[in-house]
């Protein structure tokens, strides 16, 4: 189905925000400054796996202008979780404030409150720590071994305790179909195992935290959150205090990619600090801390999938290991989530996916951008290039034999998140992608510069998807996902709206003032959106999922079609006629057949006002109940120096399916930048630890590369033509679609380019060299 | 210590300590919280700033060196423009071309893109890309941001040129106690005379190795003495066969020296591939030789062009070869009250060839895996004087002579190449991922020679 015709979705908006941004003016979490602030450093463990014997904080308390220090004795004794995503019955809690058992290098001993930084960081180099170091498991084959170190003692899932054994912490074996009758029906079976990497979401801004004490004896807080209200749940558990009594504050983001899905800590930390000082607690992680509380669960997929001689899938079985790292940040999910979403990547009868998620002595991981689905992403889309080789099938023709598009089933969340796809522009994608790129004329190994004939020139491509939101058809036992919204119209004819989502820099806040405009028929200039507080907004899932406009979207739209019958009816009354005979355009109303009747729509409610008809206001709460996938296709062209290893990215193309377009600008955004952090996993992102003693080795932006300006091509943008018929205005998703399938494309770029595979990321020089290698080209 | 310092066009007089961050002082002292920190390490850009009309990283100027100085902040933008309401028209076009997102970067993009269009009003694409090369953005892939400047430029941004270009020179007022420890010579002798009493003093040139070490608590100097209002320290001249470089020269003065670009351009080459514009324009050769790593670009660059070394003291100056300067990692031969005062690089002969070849994970700000640098002169066929060394392969940088040696007197040809690359491979000993360094030095020696055939 075609786009609609709108008047405001599908131009280019400013963001509301955006000249604050541009002038330095936006107040982001660290700019907040308050009277009589205290500050608050953490000290860290050097051990990757160590019981905490004593902590004597004598002479750090004398350091002048510390306030309090706080340790493992001090907190609540309430194993806490770190999301709120999931329904209270299969959240994860495993941790306290402090710990008496540090689980990795810079896991939490204790928490100083000064009057500066400085006082604060030297507190810490007095407070004397004596540690009985335990062994450690720092990688998954450690953590796996026999006699492995036991990470965890105790953790409970929901209120039951989990059995944990060997560090592995949850199973999963879910089939759909008969996979045994799949493969015997194949006539060729392929099995490959792939490994993923550790990046970071390395958000510009760093993860900052102000709690300030009210006169009431509750909490603000304002804190880099993609959810405050799922922050509020967080924090008042951990504290054992009622949710009632933190008011949170929406903040804008400077970025998150997930960092920000959690609190990591320091959120809870120092609200608990503000209770006990009475008096402003400020954190704010480093850059170092930030490499020690996020990132992409590495993961080792094994893929076995059979085929007909046509091409046609006959089964599929992924297989994977999770490494969440030494908290489990989102529980079993994301292994839940990589092995659900290979389930959905193709048409086909016979599934199961196996798998099971391990504690490690590094550092808690968390969803990162496509949550789960990089990683699935990575193995399918390698193993179907693999496949088509063997096959002797042209790698597209081999996904659109199987292409899974409308009609058929979607697992948006692992299995229990069901829903039908009612829209899918992958077709249209790689038929526009390939003409793009010139798909028809690839070489093989394509040596472009008669004078440097090292220089090998490929192209690859990969499909892929991410899900919009979680909603499913029937309420599902899993993830919770629902939003709220109220709108009130002002005297002067703008609307206000008070919500909850927060805007990680994707530009969904935005983006609701574009859906309200659109369906009362007001300016885009005419929307307010309120900063926002958990006090004045209802609850809303947590920003993730891609679920910024298409799921918090849906009460905004509901109340905004609310508040337009409300206005019609109004003026109906003014002009004696019927609400159907109005139409509200630009910010007024207007006869149908009598256009020169005409009022503003501050006119319709200053005369309600006047007469006494009372507030113009509308509230929805909505649980979307699909999550429609967002489809996208990528296509790379490489150059890859065969003797040194290294690969340059020359074009990209990212082809998106996101239904219709609400702000141009903010979807091309997310698409370049989504292929950014793509090519960053597919070529050089990874956090790297030392396997012995667990030390982070590249914990900072000096050490941690991400691609320059000089890296990154232009990238080529082309959308799908899609309606979404449950998403707001027709529209679905983009935000994690766009980096899914990068990483695959970038690997099968270099093998048209020079014949290698790479099955381990990312594609450093390095390892594309010690392949080239091996295959002696 | 009390700081004036010329913040947007008005005077600002703070209390900070002398080695507090610039970007604190704005940040916290002054309340310009539109600076941003990203990283603190130099390494992000969100906290770049103008410094006498220079890009540079706010979290790598300490205090003391920005006092008497004019600092220009997202804030004084529109101010310094033309007199209209804000945002100015290159942060206008930022907003119109979508390239805000989160917002976080886009103040240090904007002043990247400030001091480039100042600097080159109409930049090609790749213009400025290199000049955004030291800014990250995590959101937008870089092409709407490259997209806004183009539009400024286009729009004849900026109508006028900043007005802020130097500050009132005003010196840092210390505490009695801060007197005795901190110090801003402005001349040689003065410097000298301070470094004689305080030995154990460290040296002040443009900070981007020493503020990131304190950021991570590997330095925290008790004293310290700012090198950067010492004329004679700064300056590039050809003086006969030889071209003096003072240790204070920074690789943006290198990158726009015509004399340099003329006559050594593959220091000018060095110097632009050395971090990113904010940096370049803070980081200077004499640190860079100071600081005696493996990883250093210059000095593997210096050793093959067969550069010395001139360190003063009170007792007067020495030079010395490079390779003699240079003892081990982190260890020259300065002695106790010795400073380096300049860089001296023979005059490659006509007709000479140099060559400077960096490999890092990535095309900017990015640490050398392997670096390379080649200088050969040839009489008729064959070789006649060849010099080869190699960085990030050991704890300093290192001349290759055995295979300096293996090909000096052959003519050039596919085996000479061979030879080179074979003798390079077995000569360095890299610690790390040996195997791979050793492969792609073999490999980019042998290249080097097969392109001269
Ligand atoms: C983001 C970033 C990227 C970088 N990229 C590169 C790169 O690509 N290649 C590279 O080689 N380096 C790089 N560096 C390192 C650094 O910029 C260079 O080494 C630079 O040349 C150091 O000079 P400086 O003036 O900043 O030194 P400073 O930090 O001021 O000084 C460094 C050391 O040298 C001493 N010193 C300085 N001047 C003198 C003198 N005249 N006499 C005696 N001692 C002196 C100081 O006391 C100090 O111990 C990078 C740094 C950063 C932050
Ligand atoms: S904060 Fe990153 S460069 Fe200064
Ligand atoms: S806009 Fe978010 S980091 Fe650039």
């Amino acid at each position: 189905m075609s786009q609609k015709p709108y008047s405001l979705a599908g131009k280019r908006h400013e963001k509301l925000e955006a000249r604050q941004k541009a002038t330095g003016r936006l107040k982001y979490t660290g700019d907040i400054r308050l009277p009589d602030m205290l500050h608050c450093r953490i000290l860290r463990s050097p051990h990757a796996n160590a019981i905490v014997k004593s902590v004597d904080t004598t002479e750090a308390m004398k350091v002048p202008g510390v306030v309090d220090i706080i340790t493992y004795d001090d907190v609540p004794k309430i194993l806490s979780m770190h999301q709120f995503l999931h329904v209270p019955e299969v959240m994860y809690y495993d941790s306290y404030l402090l710990e008496r058992h540090v689980r990795h290098v810079g896991d939490r001993v204790a928490a100083v409150a000064a009057e500066s930084i400085e006082a604060a960081e030297e507190a810490l180099r007095k407070v004397v720590v004596d540690y009985e170091v335990l062994p450690a498991a720092v990688t998954m084959e450690q953590a796996l071994a026999g006699e492995a170190p036991r990470i965890h003692e105790e953790a409970r899932r929901g209120t039951d305790l989990v059995e944990i054994e060997g560090n592995v912490f949850e199973k999963v074996d879910v089939s759909i179909g008969d996979v045994e009758r799949g493969f015997a029906e194949a006539d060729y079976v392929i099995e490959r195992s792939y490994n993923t990497s550790k990046p970071n979401p390395a958000p510009m801004e760093r993860a900052c935290v102000v709690c300030a004490p009210r006169s009431d004896g509750r909490l603000d807080v304002w804190a880099t959150a993609q959810g405050i209200h799922a922050m509020r749940m967080n924090i008042a558990h951990s504290l054992g205090v009622p949710v009632s009594h933190l008011n949170c504050h929406r903040m804008f983001l400077g970025g998150s990619f997930g960092a920000h899905i959690h609190t990591g800590f320091i959120e809870n930390i120092c609200a608990f600090l503000a209770f006990r000082t009475g008096r402003p607690v400020r954190g704010e992680k480093t850059r170092e801390e930030m490499f020690l509380a996020y990132g992409r669960h590495p993961m080792k997929v094994t893929v076995k999938a059979g085929f007909k001689k046509d091409g046609t899938m006959t089964a599929l079985h992924s297989d994977t290991t999770d490494d969440t790292g030494s908290y489990a940040f989102s529980g079993s999910s994301k292994m839940m989530l990589t092995s659900g979403f290979t389930l959905s990547m193709y048409k086909c009868p016979n599934l199961r996916m196996t798998g099971r998620s391990i504690y490690t002595n590094t550092p808690p991981l968390s969803a990162m951008r496509g949550a789960g689905n990089p990683q699935a992403s990575w193995a399918v889309e390698s193993l179907m290039d693999e496949a088509a080789e063997a096959l002797g099938i042209d790698p597209i023709a081999l996904r659109l034999r199987n292409n899974l598009g409308v009609g058929d089933t979607f697992y948006g969340q692992g299995p229990k998140v069901i829903s039908t796809i009612r829209s899918c522009g992958t077709p249209e994608l790689l038929e526009k992608g390939s003409r793009l790129i010139g798909w028809e004329k690839r070489g093989n190994g394509y040596a472009p510069y008669p004078d440097r004939p090292w220089i090998r020139r490929g192209i690859g491509m990969a499909r892929g998807f991410h899900t919009s939101g979680c909603g499913s058809e029937k309420p599902n036992r899993f993830i919770m996902d629902f939003s709220g919204a109220f709108i009130k119209m002002n005297e002067d004819g703008t609307a206000q709206l008070m919500n909850a989502a927060a805007d990680c820099g994707g530009g969904n806040i935005s983006t609701y003032a574009t859906l309200i405009a659109e369906t009362i028929g007001l300016r885009y200039s005419d929307v307010i959106v309120n900063g926002g507080d958990t006090d004045t907004t209802p609850f809303d899932g947590v920003t993730h999922a891609s679920r910024g406009l298409y799921g918090a979207g849906q009460p905004v739209v509901a109340c905004a079609e609310d508040i337009r019958q409300q206005l019609l009816e109004w003026a109906s009354r003014a002009f004696r006629c019927g609400p159907e005979d109005l139409e509200i355009h630009q910010g007024r109303v207007y006869r149908h057949f009598k256009p020169e009747d005409s009022m503003t729509v501050s006119e319709v409610v200053l005369l309600g006002q006047a007469r006494g008809w009372g507030n113009i206001m509308a509230h929805s709460t909505v649980r979307p109940t699909a999550c429609p996938p967002h489809f996208v296709v990528i296509f790379l062209e490489v150059e890859v120096d065969t003797r040194t290893g290294r690969v340059d990215v020359t074009r990209a193309i990212s082809g998106v399916d996101t239904g219709t377009i609400i702000n141009r600008n903010n979807v091309e955004g997310q698409a370049a930048g989504g292929l950014h952090m793509g090519l960053g996993f597919g070529l050089m992102e990874d956090t790297l630890f030392d396997a012995a003693t667990g030390r982070p080795l590249n914990a900072n932006f000096a050490d941690y590369k991400m691609l320059t300006t000089l890296d990154m091509p232009p990238v080529e943008i082309v959308f799908a033509d899609t309606f979404e018929p449950t998403g707001p205005l027709g529209s679905k998703a983009i935000g994690e679609g766009v980096t899914n399938p990068v990483a695959p494309a970038v690997a099968n770029a270099i093998y048209n380019a020079c014949g290698v595979r790479i099955r381990d990321l990312p594609c450093t020089p390095e390892r594309v060299f010690r392949e080239i290698k091996k295959a002696r080209i | 210590m009390k700081m004036t310092v010329t913040v947007n066009g008005r005077k600002r007089t703070v209390d900070v300590a002398p080695l507090a961050r610039l970007l604190d002082v704005l940040r916290d002292g002054l309340a310009l919280k539109g600076t941003k920190e990203g990283c603190g390490d130099g390494e992000c850009g969100a906290c770049a700033i103008l410094l006498d009309g220079l890009l540079v990283n706010a979290c790598c100027v300490p205090a003391i060196q920005a006092t008497g100085r004019a600092v220009v902040t997202i804030e004084g933008l529109a101010e310094a423009g033309e007199g209209r309401p804000e945002p100015d028209r290159l942060q206008q076009a930022f907003v119109d071309e979508g390239a805000v997102h989160c917002g976080f970067c886009t103040p240090g993009m904007i002043m990247a893109s400030r001091a480039l269009l100042e600097e080159r009003p109409h930049p090609s694409e790749s213009e400025i890309r290199v000049g955004l090369s030291g800014s990250l953005c995590r959101c937008t892939g870089y092409g709407t941001i490259v997209a806004a400047v183009a539009k400024a430029a286009g729009e004849g941004y900026p109508e006028r040129p900043l007005p802020w270009k130097s500050g009132g020179g005003e010196r840092p007022l210390f505490s009695p106690d801060e007197a005795e420890r901190f110090f801003v010579p402005e001349s040689l002798d003065e410097a000298l005379a301070i470094l004689h009493r305080h030995p154990d003093a460290t040296v002040l040139a443009g900070t981007t190795d020493l503020l990131p070490d304190m950021k991570k608590g590997r330095a925290a100097p008790e004293r310290a003495i700012d090198l950067l209002r010492v004329p004679e320290l700064k300056g590039i001249a050809c003086d006969g066969s030889v071209i003096r470089i003072g240790a204070c020269t920074t690789n943006g003065e290198i990158i726009r020296s015509p004399l340099l670009r003329e006559r050594l351009p593959v220091l000018v080459d060095a110097a632009s591939h050395s971090g990113a514009p904010a940096i370049q324009n803070r980081a200077t050769l004499g640190g860079n030789v100071a600081n005696a790593s493996g990883a250093a670009d210059h000095l593997v660059l210096l050793l093959a062009l067969g550069a010395s070394v001139t360190v003063a003291s009170v007792r007067g100056e020495r030079t010395l070869p490079l390779e003699d300067f240079v003892v081990a990692y982190r260890k020259t031969a300065c002695e106790p009250g010795e400073l380096i005062r300049e860089i001296v690089i023979p005059l490659p002969p006509e007709g000479s060839l140099q060559k400077w070849i960096k490999r890092g994970s990535r095309q900017a700000l990015t640490l050398s895996r392997v670096s390379l640098a080649f200088h050969l002169e040839r009489e008729g066929e064959r070789i006649k004087v060849f010099r080869l060394a190699a960085g990030s392969m050991s704890p300093v940088p290192l001349r290759l002579t055995e295979t300096e040696r293996a090909v000096t007197g052959r003519t050039i040809t596919v085996e000479t190449a061979r030879l080179a690359a074979e003798t390079a491979r077995s000569e360095i000993h890299p610690r790390k991922s040996p195997d791979y360094r050793r492969a792609i030095t073999a490999n980019l020696v042998r290249r080097f020679f097969e392109e001269l055939i």
